[in-house]
């Protein structure tokens, strides 16, 4: 019962999202060293997106079908959101300057102070959440 | 390593920045030394940095695992190399190194490192190097957040 209450839920959501954001907070240091490196070609962490997309997933079922064989494939199939994993990708298209470095160090500082803001945010969420089952153990 | 990746990531940077400027300042000092135990005048040095991971990285989206992109550990410093740009040719006869025959006599081969040059990649430097102390600053806020929660109960 308590396994699959909302709690729990946000809880791994809130777990996920803290661990991501270090992992951004590392890429960006990384991206911010090599700013001075010829050919180097930033990187970046994709995670929020497709994890919105797998929580919409499965909030509306759109277009219910039916099915008469194990065989039909659903239009339609709800993305897991435990499946999701943040993705490196490196930014190979773009030149930012004229030795093929790419790194934009007032974007990255930028995503570093958005990302430790986020940190942060996550963090008091998670704090309120021990809060709350607190209260609850209490009675 | 581990847990705190973020701030060696940042402290390789600092370090490497650090260097550079070192090699401007000598830059700078040596700007018109002509004699070297080498010979002839002073040659400008410049730092060449690489990334620390030397795992090639490649293009496709399609890869298996092993060749996906991993988070990079920072930058090193490859060598310091001399610019072999042509010297400054000052005309002044009575300099002890000066060029005494052939259609260069008089003049004084002066280091090819042009103040101007190194000035402005000392800004760019010293922006870079906070660049990366405040990288350390965010990360260890971050570390702090982390510590903070459950305190309150």
């Amino acid at each position: 019962m308590f396994i699959d209450s909302s709690l729990t839920k946000t809880q791994y959501l809130l777990e996920k999202g803290l661990d991501v954001c270090l992992i951004r907070q590392e890429v960006i240091a990384d991206n911010i060293a090599n700013v001075d490196t010829p050919h180097f070609k930033r990187m970046d962490v994709t995670f929020e997106s497709q994890l919105a997309r797998a929580l919409e997933s499965e909030k509306n079922p759109r277009f219910p079908v039916y099915l008469t064989n194990p065989k039909h494939i659903d239009f339609f199939k709800p993305l897991d959101y435990r499946t999701v994993e943040p993705k490196l990708q490196i930014e190979h298209d773009t030149n930012y300057r004229n030795d093929k470095n790419n790194v934009d160090i007032e974007k990255e500082i930028a995503d570093s102070i958005k990302n430790t803001m986020r940190y942060r945010a996550m963090a008091q969420r998670v704090d309120d959440n021990f809060k709350m089952m607190h209260l609850a153990l209490q009675g | 390593m581990g847990m705190f990746l973020s701030i060696d990531t940042s402290a390789s940077g600092l370090s490497a920045f650090r260097l550079k400027m070192d090699v401007v300042a000598n830059n700078i000092a040596n700007v018109n030394t002509t004699r070297t135990p080498e010979g002839g005048p002073y040659k400008r040095q410049r730092v060449v940095f690489a990334p620390r991971d030397t795992k090639v990285r490649f293009k496709s989206p399609f890869l298996p695992n092993v060749l996906k992109p991993v988070i990079g550990t920072g930058v090193r410093v490859l060598r310091v190399e001399k610019d072999d740009a042509p010297f400054r040719l000052v005309w002044d006869p009575t300099h002890p190194d000066a060029i005494k025959s052939g259609p260069k006599a008089g003049y004084v081969e002066m280091p090819n490192v042009n103040v101007v040059t190194e000035m402005t990649d000392m800004i760019a430097i010293s922006r870079s190097y906070e660049a990366n102390a405040m990288m350390i600053e965010h990360s260890k806020s971050i570390f702090n957040t982390a510590l903070q929660i459950g305190r309150s109960t």
